[in-house]
């Protein structure tokens, strides 16, 4: 097979979302502008015009629909900038003019359609991804058997970028009557770069490509958000992974805690209600990991339900079978349905970490709760004892002042009523200890022993009893 | 543009930029026939002007090939603003911040 090609030509679709960056703020135009400087002096960011208010899925931003300009002859091109929903999408092309200039050139024409790397787009968070297509002319009369024909898509692919990593071969196949080759391996999705190498045999397939260029467009934005989905799921795996292994070796410190004994002690019960916090708050991180996952599959599904409508049309405007564009139809019957079961799979799995966490909290509360009102219990019978000896002293010392004071009140009424009465009657009866006392000795160690009799027999009565 | 109005802008494309091919294949004393039919087809509809241009040209394929190629390289469109079809959408889900800082740009 020859290396020569007519009129090759190469398309970039990127795709950005909108996010914080709207209009002409956003990162996209700069690099559309950068791609661009490599071969004229237009820039397309001072020509944008931003819809106000659109109710249409997809806006055209410039008034004249697209950008165009020539460089070096015979290489033109022209760029196309676009909002499509939530993203600002652009397709940029830089290639020979296919007017019969630029035949039977050399499959090395094309690496200067990519100066410095130019069209590989390093983007930010928010860049969906790109998909760079080459179409050439192959000679009148060439076989068009995809075998015999992949070396020269090969060389194509490689004179782009130049030796520097090109994708590798993913899958081939015929589109619109020509055939057709797909790079960039599934298999490393991190690094995913999006190849089609359209080897151009059937004047149909250019009118065919030029009828759908619409509809093309928006089949790539759609499969560039559902890799770039599938991309950023993987990194939320990843952080799942590292969290639930986390989680499993903390299960087998609890399980050891849990196996040493029942009894625990107030700093081991600290450690466990330390733990009880720290595994909340990892429950609410794995938590949202996992919806974040869940969301992943329901954007790729609702993605995917778009690219096979547009799938649709164009068999519909092409008037061909569904079956016939079986490269493009590759992706929504093979490849995204595999994005869906891998995040399905990863989810069955990892399910079970909210599982454990659930487990676990509901086992450290039992525990926690259970030496708690051990704890508790203690700690009531220590305060009613208190409050039992504290009632005790109250109501000696109540009998106490009850007792001093009916002994006191005793023995007054004893001191002033009739000790001298009493006293004549004692000198009377001759008692000889009573009789050398004075008479007021005698009055008041009388009162004294009535007040103590009295203050006895008060607080015989009025004494606590033991409980 | 219709497909009739791209085939006759690609035949007075190549009668302006190729009138070579003309001299080469036999075709200008034809071109005055062609010429007659086109001027009393002054009411006639692009699709009539065009098909007595490819009548003509079945005489020279080498004509045919040239107006052919004049339309092959893709020519963007504007955005077909009707029929178009209902798309799915949803909010797309970012990543968390926490993850952006921890794992390095792929």
């Amino acid at each position: 097979m020859s290396d020569k090609i007519s009129a090759p030509n190469v398309y970039l679709y990127a795709f950005q979302l909108h996010n914080d960056s709207k209009g002409s703020n956003n990162p996209l135009w700069k690099h559309c502008d950068n791609i661009l400087a490599n071969f004229t002096d237009e820039t397309v960011t001072p020509n944008l015009v931003f819809p106000q208010k659109s109710h249409s899925n997809r806006n055209d931003l410039l008034p004249n629909v697209a950008l165009g300009f020539n460089s070096n002859p015979p290489i033109e091109g022209f760029v196309q900038p676009l909002q499509i929903l939530d993203s600002y999408a652009f397709c940029l092309n830089i290639g020979c003019p296919e007017d019969g200039t630029a035949d039977n050139e050399n499959v090395d024409l094309i690496k200067e359609f990519n100066p410095n790397q130019a069209l590989l787009i390093d983007g930010d968070d928010n860049f969906l991804g790109q998909t760079l297509l080459i179409t050439a002319w192959l000679p009148e009369n060439s076989s068009d058997d995809l075998d015999s024909l992949k070396p020269l898509a090969d060389k194509c692919c490689n004179a782009l970028f130049q030796g520097n990593s090109p994708p590798t071969f993913y899958c081939s196949g015929k589109l619109f009557g020509s055939p057709i080759f797909e790079y960039g391996s599934i298999a490393d999705i991190a690094n995913y770069r999006h190849l089609i190498v359209w080897l151009l045999a059937d004047k149909q397939t250019d009118k065919d490509f030029n009828t759908c260029q619409e509809e093309i467009l928006d089949l790539l934005f759609y499969r560039n958000k559902i890799i770039k989905v599938f991309q950023d799921s993987r990194k939320v795996y990843y952080e799942l992974d590292r969290e639930y292994r986390i989680i499993e070796k903390n299960m087998e410190v609890l399980q050891d805690q849990f196996a040493r004994g029942t009894v625990l002690n107030p700093s081991q019960l600290l450690e466990f209600q330390e733990q009880l916090k720290q595994l909340f708050s990892k429950g609410i991180i794995y938590t949202r990991l996992l919806r974040k996952l869940e969301d992943y599959d329901n954007t790729i599904a609702l993605n995917l339900n778009n690219y096979t409508n547009i799938l649709q049309a164009i068999c519909g405007i092409l008037g061909t079978d569904k079956e016939e564009p079986s490269i493009l139809n590759n992706f929504s019957i093979k490849t995204a349905p595999y994005f869906r079961s891998q995040i399905a799979g990863d989810l069955g799995y990892f399910r079970h970490g909210t599982d454990l966490i659930e487990q676990a909290i509901a086992s450290i509360r039992g525990i926690v709760e259970i030496e708690q009102a051990k704890n508790d219990r203690t700690n009531q019978i220590a305060l009613r004892k208190s409050e039992i000896g504290e009632k005790d002293r109250d109501d000696r010392l109540e009998s106490t002042v009850q007792a001093i004071g009916v002994g006191l009140a005793a023995g007054g009424i004893a001191a002033s009523s009739g000790t001298d009465k009493l006293f004549e009657t004692v000198q009377n009866h001759q008692i000889p200890v009573v009789m050398h006392l004075h008479p007021f000795a005698f009055s008041f160690l009388l009162s004294c022993a009535i007040a103590l009799l009295a203050a006895g027999i008060t607080w015989c009565v009025t004494k606590p009893k033991n409980s | 543009m219709t497909d009739d109005e791209k085939f006759i802008s690609g035949f007075l494309q190549v009668f302006e930029t190729k009138p070579e091919l003309f001299e080469q294949f036999g075709a200008v004393e034809a071109l005055a026939n062609l010429n007659n039919t086109i001027s009393q087809m002054a009411d006639s509809s692009n699709q009539e002007v065009a098909d007595a241009i490819g009548n003509w040209c079945e005489d020279y394929p080498e004509i045919s090939n040239e107006i052919n190629l004049t339309e092959r390289k893709l020519k963007p469109q504007p955005t077909k603003t009707e029929g178009q079809n209902e798309r799915l959408s949803n909010r797309y889900p970012e990543l968390p911040e926490n993850l952006k800082k921890r794992i390095p740009k792929s």
